[in-house]
């Protein structure tokens, strides 16, 4: 009876040899079939690595970059109040002035004091919070001769969802 | 004895598996490539973002999205203190209309043949007059191991998609010159 069981666990062992060795030998001819395909392929595989490497870096700073378009003209329609009864006593944008970590300045004119009350009640509406980070008046003044009125506001826009 | 002779068998079966995953990967990535179009994507990118910066490429690159835009650059300066390895800031100003600026805004990533980002912009309404800080990007690839390396077909359509725009551009600003101006043309700068 032992007999019978050693002998049975010897057989059973000789065909997991047998197995495992024939699976080594498979293994290893598919991955010399592989080597042999990959050297013949060694100028394009150092080619795919360049491209690779190159438009990684190409992506990220394009992702980088912030769409300029888009925060100026957030930027214009947020600060300037709806244009109301005469057209040419509302404000205008002198100038603007933003940089890639979204922080602007932006100079605007109104002509009479009633546009330029206007723009103030307008600057200090709540609801440009949802356009900007930070938003402050950093400087206003009168020029006569003509007379006309310009305020200075600075501060951050707060990031745009849509990218480039 | 011979059951840990098994176990060293059967561990070497695995690693060589592994390792033949790993080989599959590498072969799949490779064989499967389209090498021509692999060939004009690289050329594509090596035009955007060339391996050592070229001032040549980086004033035609400016000319070219002048010309395409109609915004007129008047003036560029380039501040050598601020010049990284990977980047030269260069200052420019110049006029247009509002459509025209639009256009150079909307267009300056690669419209002019080599790869610009914006520092910052100063724009002024009412004289269309624009200040802008833009930077020229070079890179010189250094990996040489294919391991790890996420491969994506739509990456290499992508520039070859540029690659066409570019030329296509390219041939119609060519075609455009003996008309506009009233000179001759001279394919080399630097010849007689």
């Amino acid at each position: 009876m032992l007999g019978l069981l050693t002998l049975l666990i010897l057989i059973g062992l000789y065909f997991i040899n047998s197995r495992t060795d024939g699976e080594y030998v498979r293994l290893l001819s598919a991955k010399e079939f592989i080597l042999k395909q990959l050297i013949d392929k060694k100028n394009e595989e150092k080619k795919l690595i360049t491209f690779v490497e190159k438009s990684d870096f190409y992506n990220k700073t394009v992702k980088s970059d912030i769409n300029f378009q888009s925060y100026y003209y957030r930027i214009q329609e947020s600060l300037l109040p709806a244009v109301s009864g005469d057209a040419s006593s509302s404000a205008s944008i002198v100038n603007i002035s933003l940089d890639n970590k979204r922080l602007f300045k932006s100079v605007i004119r109104v002509n009479t004091d009633t546009a330029l009350f206007e723009l103030l009640r307008h600057v200090e509406d709540s609801k440009l919070q949802n356009t900007f980070e930070d938003l402050a008046l950093e400087s206003f003044s009168i020029k006569i001769n003509p007379t006309y009125y310009e305020i200075v506001l600075t501060g951050i826009i707060k990031e745009s969802e849509k990218k480039i | 004895m011979q059951i840990n002779h098994f176990f060293g068998l059967d561990d070497r079966n695995k690693k060589l598996n592994q390792e033949l995953t790993q080989l599959k990967n590498q072969q799949n990535l490779v064989i499967n490539l389209k090498s021509n179009q692999l060939d004009q994507a690289i050329k594509t990118i090596n035009t955007l973002v060339p391996n050592s910066e070229d001032y040549f490429s980086i004033i035609t690159a400016l000319e070219t999205i002048s010309s395409k835009t109609g915004f007129s650059i008047s003036q560029y300066r380039i501040s050598l203190a601020d010049i990284s390895k990977q980047s030269i800031p260069i200052e420019i100003t110049g006029v247009g209309g509002t459509g025209s600026i639009v256009n150079f805004l909307n267009g300056y990533h690669f419209s002019g043949g080599r790869l610009i980002t914006i520092t910052s912009l100063e724009y002024s309404p009412s004289v269309t007059k624009l200040n802008l800080v833009l930077n020229f990007h070079n890179f010189k690839p250094t990996k040489t191991d294919i391991i790890n390396v996420k491969f994506d077909q739509q990456e290499i359509d992508k520039f070859v998609a540029i690659g066409e725009t570019l030329s296509k551009d390219q041939v119609n600003q060519e075609n455009l010159i003996p008309g506009q101006f009233n000179y001759p043309v001279r394919g080399n700068p630097f010849g007689q």
